[in-house]
């Protein structure tokens, strides 16, 4: 019977890479942001042959974000290079690509958490079906930038659980500065390190390491003359407070909404917060995951742009970034202190 | 839970449906189909004229 679920959970994950593939066929160039700013700029450096274009000098083309890190157009300039012409398409079936491998580490974490085989298939499977990863990997959203941060932030957890913690520190500072190049905020995992067990003096240099490809893009775009479109202040005490409450307010109601998320919310507080808790999961997926949402929330409270217009459109993709971490001390938390998923395996066994 | 993983599973036979169904479908709006400016009779909103730019990589739509 446990051959035949496996089966049958294997079958509704290759549905699921059947529908982001027939997404980015389908639906190609369907979102704004990478018209407008990851292949926009692709497309400028694969036209100019060099890194600072025309775009991301001139004002006409702000709404494109000079400011931001430069990998992902790097990456469409090559693969337009190698294809010898501008092709989307072929940038865009990157995507479940990266969906795939981020199921695969999904899976991997969860074995590593001491799920068994059935159980972390049905956990990836459940991972699989939030309508932003599916929307990144290929259902209309192929081409955004915090779909690779997920595929980094997974590879840390993985490579932290598997327990070899020898090389972990530069590993995870290299991800976290592969972060930082692909989206501003992918530093903030930089805390990943802080959280690896060792000397303080070697937590210390290889965060000042992470941060390193940051600060030269900072760097770079001072020398370049590459101006931002919006930056942060602060906006005082009563403008903090209001701000604040509006990005509380919005991540809130992006919980409840059932679309994307489904029942995971509340169900994540009744794992997390409910009852008896009869172990504490291993002080890594949680720390890093408060750290860097307490970074991001605090960046929206501090920006210049109206936290009203701008957030609400934010936060599904916030939280996309961020779902490694929160999988991840789901499934601790439902491995330590529930056999919620264990008995409804077993009623499903029962039932077919 | 359970109604959760039900819920689930319910879409994705709506999975199936889809997939299905865009086989037979022509792909919309590729870069080749991006209209320029010169094309003036569908363009409404900023949005769309952000696109013409991604098009024609400078060339102003302001006349539209």
């Amino acid at each position: 019977m446990r051959r035949a679920l496996n089966i049958g959970l294997c079958g509704l994950l290759l549905l699921n890479m059947a529908y982001v593939i027939s997404g980015v066929r389908r639906y190609p160039m369907n979102s704004i942001d990478v018209v407008g700013i990851w292949l926009l700029k692709a497309k400028a450096m694969f036209s100019e042959k060099k890194i600072v274009t025309s775009v991301l000098k001139n004002p006409k083309y702000s709404y494109s974000h000079p400011q931001y890190p430069p990998s992902l157009p790097f990456l469409g300039w090559g693969v337009y290079e190698s294809g010898g012409r501008i092709d989307e398409r072929r940038v865009l079936l990157i995507y479940p690509a990266v969906y795939a491998a981020i199921l695969t580490l999904t899976y991997g974490v969860m074995r590593k958490l001491n799920w068994g085989q059935t159980e972390s298939l049905a956990l990836t499977y459940m991972y699989s079906m939030f309508s932003p990863l599916l929307a990144q990997a290929g259902r209309k959203q192929a081409g955004n930038a915090d779909i690779w941060l997920t595929l980094i932030y997974w590879a840390m957890l993985f490579l932290f659980f598997a327990g070899k913690t020898g090389k972990l520190r530069r590993v995870v500072a290299l991800l976290s500065g592969a972060a930082a190049l692909i989206k501003t905020e992918g530093i903030l995992s930089a805390a990943a390190i802080l959280f690896i067990p060792g000397k303080r003096n070697d937590k210390l240099i290889w965060t000042a390491a992470a941060l390193a490809p940051f600060v030269l893009w900072e760097g770079a775009k001072k020398i370049w003359g590459i101006e931002a479109d919006y930056g942060l202040h602060w906006p005082g005490a009563g403008g903090g407070a209001s701000r604040a409450a509006a990005v509380v307010l919005g991540t809130a109601k992006e919980m409840a909404n059932v679309r994307n998320w489904y029942v995971f919310w509340p169900v994540m507080v009744l794992a997390t917060a409910g009852g008896k808790v009869k172990e504490r999961p291993r002080q890594f997926a949680l720390p890093v995951l408060l750290i860097m949402a307490a970074g991001m929330w605090g960046i929206y409270t501090m920006g210049e742009i109206p936290v009203g217009d701008y957030f609400s459109g934010s936060t599904d993709r916030l939280l996309l970034q961020l779902s490694p971490f929160w999988w991840t001390v789901f499934a601790e938390y439902l491995k330590v202190n529930r056999d919620t998923l264990a008995g409804l395996l077993q009623k499903l066994q029962r039932t077919f | 839970m359970g109604i959760w993983f039900g819920a689930l599973l319910v879409r994705s036979v709506q999975h199936v449906y889809r997939i299905v169904k865009e086989a037979g479908e022509q792909p919309t709006l590729l870069h080749e189909q991006i209209r320029g400016c010169g094309d003036a009779s569908k363009v409404a909103s900023d949005e769309q004229r952000e696109v013409f730019n991604y098009r024609t990589l400078g060339e102003e739509c302001d006349a539209l």
